[in-house]
């Protein structure tokens, strides 16, 4: 009897370990990723944004413009694994196969987008941002066996209830981690994770 | 014969795991309030540029709460982005106004080990690595300045 409930003592303070760890863990990430997409946005393209970013207002309105101004891809990547490396200690070579970036950049039409995951890669356009949820939840589907029943929440909600963020027309940098695998104290769990940020577009006063 | 079994092994047992499951819970609460504290700091300086000395003691005051925290354990150190790569580290001064798009550093360390990590170790362990202090670090991109 008393080794039994010594047993059931041990379990239950492992398992709380093992469960703080996890979270923990999960925790640093998702904040890792918050600080990785604000730097990942100020990756600009200048010279494939030149028109974009020489236009300043729209004449009629007064409003920033914000249309034809590209992220670069490559260095976009870097800083937002080199961020979330600094801050978590996670090497991009440990996460880059569960992670979904979308880089998403407004025309004078629509929005531009380009939704990779590896090597992996869609291009498209958009009409209007409220049609970029369904977009990636596409590529998603296309990108990772969404069928099998043990996976984990395979569908972002952006513009799905008034309390959810809501696309505007600027650039965005989006990542979607799915299933990345925490180690606990014994147990292994997965975890998925959102994070965007737009382009904090502000013009100089003179 | 039982009752003398009971008080020599199992009450003892049964004392030692609940005294590291307290001091266990004392670590965890007190480090996620610890990276609370590295969050919000390095969240002001990520969307105004600069750390100021009152900032620096508002933090330095409420780490204090949780542990010892000295000014040589909270390391502050600026950078900038160079193709994605956070390069030029150096010492971040006071008060220094960072441009949009600088990398700022921010790392805390307790001076003292965790109480948690003195009832593991039977005390504070001649092998430092084998020590658990309190520590938290949080890495940004200035998003804004202030003119």
């Amino acid at each position: 009897m008393g080794i039994a409930v010594i047993l059931a003592l041990v379990i239950v303070f492992a398992s709380i370990a093992d469960y703080a760890l996890y979270s923990t863990r999960r925790n640093l990430i998702a904040r890792g990723i918050d600080y990785a997409v604000c730097a990942a946005i100020q990756e600009i393209d200048v010279p494939a944004s030149t028109e974009g970013l020489s236009e300043g207002f729209d004449p009629q309105t007064g409003k920033v413009l914000s249309d034809s101004i590209m992220l670069n891809e490559s260095t976009a990547d870097s800083a937002f694994f080199e961020t979330l490396e600094a801050n978590t200690g996670i090497k991009r070579s440990d996460i880059a196969m569960d992670t979904l970036i979308a880089h998403i950049c407004p025309s004078d039409t629509g929005i531009n987008y380009i939704i990779r995951k590896d090597s992996q890669r869609i291009e498209g356009f958009a009409t209007s941002p409220d049609k970029l949820e369904a977009a990636i939840n596409n590529a998603i589907n296309v990108f990772w066996d969404t069928s099998i029943p043990e996976s984990d929440r395979h569908t972002i909600f952006v513009t799905g209830n008034p309390s959810t963020n809501e696309f505007k027309k600027v650039p965005y940098f989006l990542v979607f981690i799915k299933d990345h695998q925490i180690n606990g104290l014994f147990r292994k769990r997965t975890a998925t994770f959102v994070g965007f940020a737009g382009a904090k577009m502000e013009r100089a006063e003179q | 014969m039982s009752k003398i079994y009971s008080f020599i092994i199992i009450i003892p047992l049964i004392a030692m795991l609940l005294f590291k499951g307290v001091f266990f819970y004392e670590y965890d609460t007190k480090q996620r309030y610890i990276k609370d504290l590295a969050d919000s700091t390095a969240y002001v300086v990520k969307v105004t540029g600069v750390l100021s000395q009152n900032e620096y003691n508002r933090l330095k005051a409420n780490l204090n709460k949780y542990r010892t925290f000295n000014d040589a354990g909270i390391i502050l150190k600026k950078g900038v982005y160079i193709d994605g790569e956070i390069t030029a580290l150096q010492p971040y001064i006071m008060g220094t106004r960072l441009q949009k798009g600088d990398a700022f550093v921010l790392f805390v360390q307790s001076s003292n080990v965790a109480n948690y990590s003195k009832v593991e170790n039977g005390g504070v362990s001649p092998d430092d690595s084998k020590n658990l202090y309190f520590k938290a670090k949080a890495v940004c991109r200035v998003e804004y300045t202030w003119e």
